[in-house]
């Protein structure tokens, strides 16, 4: 039996002794009796020598008793002082004489094992509480280490990162002196880490930007707010500094800054605001060549048709039957020229945000105006065109004119064996009104879905369906301005859907 | 008061012709129309179209703005008060803007019927045309039908009865 976990966790009862001691008791009670026998028989001629192995049986009693307990001290002392007598032969022999040692040495033996119980039972307490805690030592002990192994990684995770940082990183003291900067910061400022510490910003910062610096902190500190992003320039290098302040138990201790350089990412900016102003003004003077090319090229084919048709008016008797077909083709072809740049006219219109102002408008008039438009071809057609609830939209007014008169138009025009009935609907979708304007018609190829969509772009010829193929580039080119999309969903035969997205917010 | 007045009246009967008075072999209605238009071609155009709608009229033509400038400023001194002034918007010098605005500031013609003839229709040149007191702003039709059309609006607005 050994220090067994029980023995740890319950206090022993009083008075018990462990196996093994009782042992080892018995052992020594034995070999100190053996050696009291063997020094009686031999003392036996020296009377004056008795005593001492009277004493030698006093302590093997004893010792039985202090290492065994209560059984082998009673146990020893009872054969001992029957067998003594006999040994002795002469000696204590009256019952009288040896009860009297007898009690005395039986009360010792019980005392002594009492005491020698209670001591080991303190003993044994004392080793279990010994154990318990020596193994609460090594628990914490090695929790420890993992703490501190976990908190070595992470310091050290800390100082890559802090060491790495692609942003110089410092912390400045109240006196306005480095107390720690990363390499990022010390190579920023073309000095060791080290010449920064106990320096002050001043000293270790261009003199340029080294009073931009200072303003920054003190503004940090006088507000003892951050302060994000400054744009500090030193010559051709551009700096962003943000800077906070560093709070202990509530009290402002110092400052970190994190400075990041800028020059590239200012400098490929400007040249993006450059080169899309550039843009800007050249798409404005296309524009405006656009504009005022279709403007003078649509004077003087003015000029040509409306000449060639008082030709025609006033003298066609005089050119002869061949002379008034080849006058016809003249005007057909300037007619259509005409009709042309008037289509470019409109398309080159249809970007401008500098036409007209927007406004918030009741689509229903729109609609309105472009069935007024279009009285003739309804009549003519027999359309029926229904519409639901229209929202309200903020747009140019003559952009959803336009828009609604193109498409209204294109439902009516190509129209199939039935009379035209076209369907006119808005709906919410993803932040936007989703508009459409559905047809019975001939319906699209799909194959030419996107083709349509181009400027001067037919399916049909002229004598099959008039036009010039650019309605839809217009209302694309409307919805493009107004950030929304077109787009059509057909079947051949079957009729056409055209969508239109009017997001609830776009760039003006 | 103008004392070059009597000296520059001469500079724009230049293009002073009877139009349809002549045709018709009226020398003159008591109907007067001035016409400030740089292109002949427009010119012989509209004469057609008041032709088409039997307008009897002295018709005036001025070829630039400044011209017409002279030409309100000189005002029925030289030449009658016109009854209505039909004005390209692009001319040469001073453009048909200018020339509505002194018509409107000027004492004589401030009330007269004026009609822009433009192949503008930029909704800009329309609102500011009106803001300035034009009577009826008509884009030139790109079709001859069309431009007959305008004599009749023309016949309205001078108040002659269809025959």
């Amino acid at each position: 039996m050994g220090p067994g976990s029980d023995l740890r966790a319950t206090r022993p009862p009083f008075g018990a002794v462990p196996g093994f001691q009782i042992r080892y008791g018995f052992g020594i009670a034995i070999a100190l009796l053996a050696l009291g026998v063997f020094l009686t028989i031999v003392l036996r001629p020296f009377p004056q020598f008795g005593i001492v192995s009277a004493f030698v049986f006093l302590f093997g009693i004893w010792a039985a008793a202090w290492w065994g307990g209560y059984a082998p001290g009673l146990l020893v002392c009872a054969v001992l002082f029957f067998s003594i007598p006999t040994l002795r032969a002469g000696h204590l022999t009256s019952p009288g004489a040896i009860t009297v040692p007898f009690v005395s040495t039986m009360v010792t033996c019980v005392l002594i094992s009492a005491f020698s119980a209670n001591r080991m039972r303190r003993e044994i307490t004392l080793q279990a509480t010994n154990d318990e805690l020596e193994g609460k030592v090594r628990e914490r002990t090695q929790a420890l280490e993992e703490v501190n192994a976990d908190l070595q990684n992470r310091l050290a995770e800390l100082e890559t990162v802090y060491s790495e940082l692609v942003f110089g990183l410092g912390f400045v003291g109240l006196d306005g002196k480095y107390l720690r900067v990363n390499p990022t910061l010390a190579s920023i400022h073309g000095a060791s880490v080290e010449a920064h510490l106990g320096r002050t910003v001043r000293e270790m910062s261009s003199p340029t930007i080294a009073g931009s610096f200072e303003n920054i902190y003190r503004q940090v500190l006088a507000t003892e707010q951050p302060v994000f992003e400054q744009e500090v320039q030193d010559g051709d290098r551009c700096w962003s500094v943000s800077c906070a302040p560093v709070r202990s138990r509530g009290k402002v201790i110092g400052l970190q800054k994190i400075v990041r350089e800028t020059t590239e990412s200012r400098r490929a900016g400007k040249a993006l605001h450059q080169s899309n102003e550039r843009l800007r003004q050249a798409n404005s003077d296309l524009e405006q060549f656009a504009y005022s090319a279709s403007h003078d090229l649509q004077e003087p084919l003015r000029m040509v048709v409306i000449y060639s048709q008082l030709l025609q008016k006033r003298y066609s008797g005089k050119l002869g039957p061949e002379g008034q077909e080849y006058l016809g083709y003249a005007i057909d072809g300037a007619s259509r020229m005409s009709q042309l740049v008037r289509d470019l006219l409109s398309y080159t219109r249809a970007s401008s945000s500098e036409w007209e102002g927007v406004a918030t408008i009741d689509p229903n008039d729109s609609i309105d105006r472009a069935m007024a438009n279009l009285k003739v071809a309804i009549e003519q057609t027999g359309a029926q065109i229904s519409r639901t609830a229209m929202p309200q939209v903020e747009m140019y007014p003559a952009h959803l004119d336009q828009l609604f008169q193109n498409l209204i138009g294109n439902a009516i025009k190509y129209h199939g064996k039935e009379p035209p009935a076209i369907k006119i609907g808005a709906e919410r979708s993803a932040g936007a009104w989703l508009c459409s304007v559905a047809d019975n018609g001939i319906g699209i190829d799909s194959k030419y879905k996107e083709q349509i969509f181009g400027v001067f772009k037919r399916l049909h010829t002229n004598a099959e369906f008039s036009g010039t193929g650019i309605g839809l580039a217009i209302c694309q080119r409307i919805l493009e301005r107004r950030g929304g999309r077109l787009w059509v969903e057909s079947e051949q035969g079957k009729g056409s859907t055209f969508f239109f997205t009017l997001p609830d917010t776009w760039e003006r | 008061l103008n004392p070059n007045r009597e000296k520059e009246a001469p500079s724009f009967s230049l293009f002073r012709t009877l139009g349809s008075a002549e045709t018709s072999g009226v020398a003159d209605t008591g109907t007067n129309i001035l016409i400030v238009e740089d292109n002949p071609a427009d010119v012989l155009l509209i004469r057609e179209a008041l032709e088409e709608h039997a307008v009897r009229a002295n018709v005036y033509v001025v070829t630039d703005g400044e011209k017409a400038l002279r030409f309100i400023d000189a005002g029925a001194t030289s030449v009658p008060c016109p009854d209505l002034v039909i004005l390209d918007l692009n001319l040469p010098r001073r453009n048909g803007r200018e020339v509505l605005a002194h018509i409107r500031a000027s004492e004589e013609m401030s009330k007269v019927s004026v009609v822009i003839l433009s192949s503008s229709d930029a909704p800009r040149d329309i609102e500011e045309t009106f803001r300035l007191g034009v009577t009826q702003y008509l884009r030139k039709p790109s079709t001859l039908s069309e431009f007959m059309q305008i004599g009749g609006k023309l016949r309205e607005l001078l108040g002659i009865k269809p025959d």
